[in-house]
């Protein structure tokens, strides 16, 4: 039994940590610069406002969903099939206040009218 | 488009070793801001001639090029759609095409090259030695080519706001367990620069990364002679999608990294929203050498930030090197390994047999097939990404990247 199980472990273990091996050393000796820059370089870190180190299954389905807030653009996206450009005023006057996340339209800011004054005239 | 030196006439070049503008024929050396100016405005207005309306061809499947007169020789200089500077064909001075780089298309940065071409090739040399598996002829590498050029680069302020599940093996007692982690909130990413050629690939242009965006000197022309130069022609997509694909991985590995205490963690679900600031949005141009070789009779092309002198290139190996001395360990470690379960799993077995359920057998064997199983598997997978990884440099898009220019 002992043999037996040497004789298939044996190969099994010698290769899979030969091919470990050489892979390290063939990515050192023949794959240059295999690198890029890393978050630390263009990032301090992400500030977080929430964080749960235990969560159930059910919460896991659903967590990414439930926290996720999108961001407010100041300017509206630019059309994709453009070629990127150095924006200019006329761009941020061109696309200023368009971002339908921000919603803006939706504010009302005047004097809304007294409940008991109907905007419409009733049908009668 | 060449300027011209003001002791002898001859075309001036950059010279990182100097970091001034050298006469190539008397060896006068001026600052690139010493240049005339009345020079430069002059050539901001000359136009190219489209080569389809010149030799009549206007069906559009043909790309078109551009033709300009060189004002040394008055010989032809074809360009590419994104070409900004070249080297004229028939008198080998340096042009750079200036109404191609004017109003918004001029960038506003340049890194200027910091490494000479001598030194570009010197510093491949020290590193190809260094190589095991790199095949004699190439440590001896001829150039077909050594081509410097300035890649077009966005420089991006962005914020990504995200949420994720990050998955992760936490010990309980004896055994470890899956548990989840959640994390949400914003990370605001500074000056990431992306290159802005449709041409080269992502992936090999951020390999080139890190250049140092504190060394930008306002873009001058000058800093283009002697070496060529592509403006950016990518899209809004494309700029989105290439910032998106960074947030995303900076953020994973930065809520990764927040996640104590667990190990194999991996993000399982995630939403994010990244919103690019147009307004800080900078054009620059980095310096890139694309040295080129042929070997086998494929060609093969290694890239030097112009800069840092960092190599990036995936190296042909030395293939029966490598198997034989795979093999050969192979079998050494297998006589081992064999010899050393020979004698330790008979006991073990025999101990937990006659102590225990023979159901610890099944256990232990179990856990060892698992292991082994892991183990050649990983090893195996190592070595495929290894082996993309070097073929990724290899490819022939790059190829083309610098051999459509003229010499």
């Amino acid at each position: 039994m002992g043999n037996f199980l040497a004789i298939i472990f044996a190969p099994g273990l010698g290769f899979g940590l030969v091919f470990f091996i050489f892979a390290k050393l063939l990515a050192k000796s023949n794959d240059l610069g295999d690198s890029k820059g890393d978050a630390s370089f263009y990032t301090n870190g992400i500030l977080f406002n929430t964080r749960k180190d235990r969560i159930n299954n059910s919460e896991k389905n659903s967590f990414a969903l439930s926290y996720h807030v999108p961001i407010n653009r100041k300017y509206a996206e630019p059309d994709g099939l453009k070629e990127v450009h150095v924006f200019t005023d006329k761009d941020r006057v061109l696309t200023e206040n368009k971002d339908p996340m921000k919603n803006d339209e939706l504010d009302f800011d005047g004097e809304l009218p007294p409940i008991d004054k109907p905007i419409f005239k009733p049908l009668n | 488009m060449a300027t011209l030196c003001k002791n002898c006439g001859g075309a001036v070049v950059f010279d990182p070793k100097t970091q001034k503008m050298v006469c190539e024929f008397c060896g006068g050396m001026f600052l690139p801001e010493e240049i005339e100016a009345e020079n430069k405005d002059l050539l901001k207005d000359k136009q190219a001639q489209s080569m389809n309306d010149i030799y009549g061809t206007d069906e559009e499947e043909f790309l078109d090029c551009y033709i300009y007169t060189c004002n040394n020789c008055g010989g032809e200089i074809i360009i590419n759609g994104t070409e900004a500077s070249t080297n004229c064909i028939y008198c080998g001075n340096s042009a750079v095409v200036f109404s191609r780089v004017s109003k918004q298309k001029k960038p506003q940065y340049i890194i200027p090259f910091q490494v000479s071409k001598e030194e570009a090739v010197s510093i491949i040399r020290t590193r190809f030695n260094k190589g095991i598996f790199i095949p004699k002829e190439i440590k001896n590498f001829k150039p077909d080519s050594v081509r410097g050029i300035y890649i077009p680069y966005w420089i991006v302020d962005a914020e990504t706001s995200g949420s994720v599940v990050v998955q992760g093996q936490v010990k309980s007692g004896k055994n470890s367990v899956t548990r989840y982690f959640g994390r949400a909130g914003r990370m605001k990413i500074r000056r990431l620069p992306l290159d802005a050629s449709v041409l080269l690939s992502d992936e090999s242009s951020s390999r080139l990364e890190p250049y140092n965006t504190s060394n930008m000197k306002e873009f001058d022309e000058d800093y283009l002679r002697g070496f060529y130069s592509n403006i950016s022609d990518v899209t809004y997509n494309d700029l989105r999608r290439a910032v998106g694909k960074r947030a995303q991985e900076y953020f994973n590995e930065s809520a990764i990294d927040d996640v104590k205490g667990a190990s194999s963690k991996k993000v399982i679900s995630s939403m994010y929203d990244t919103a690019i600031d147009y307004d800080t949005l900078n054009y620059a141009m980095f310096p890139a050498w694309f040295v080129t070789y042929d070997f086998k009779g494929k060609h093969n092309t290694i890239l030097v930030n112009g800069e840092s002198g960092k190599v990036v290139c995936g190296v042909p190996w030395n293939k029966a090197l490598f198997y034989t001395l795979l093999i050969a360990s192979g079998i050494i470690l297998t006589v081992v390994f064999f010899f050393m379960f020979k004698y330790t799993l008979p006991p073990l077995l025999s101990t937990r047999s006659s102590g225990h359920s023979s159901n610890n057998n099944g256990k232990i064997i179990g856990f060892i097939i698992a292991g082994v199983i892991a183990l050649f598997s990983v090893g195996i997978a190592r070595i495929r990404k290894v082996i993309k990884s070097i073929n990724l440099t290899q490819e022939q898009a790059i190829f083309n990247f610098v051999k459509k220019r003229q010499e």
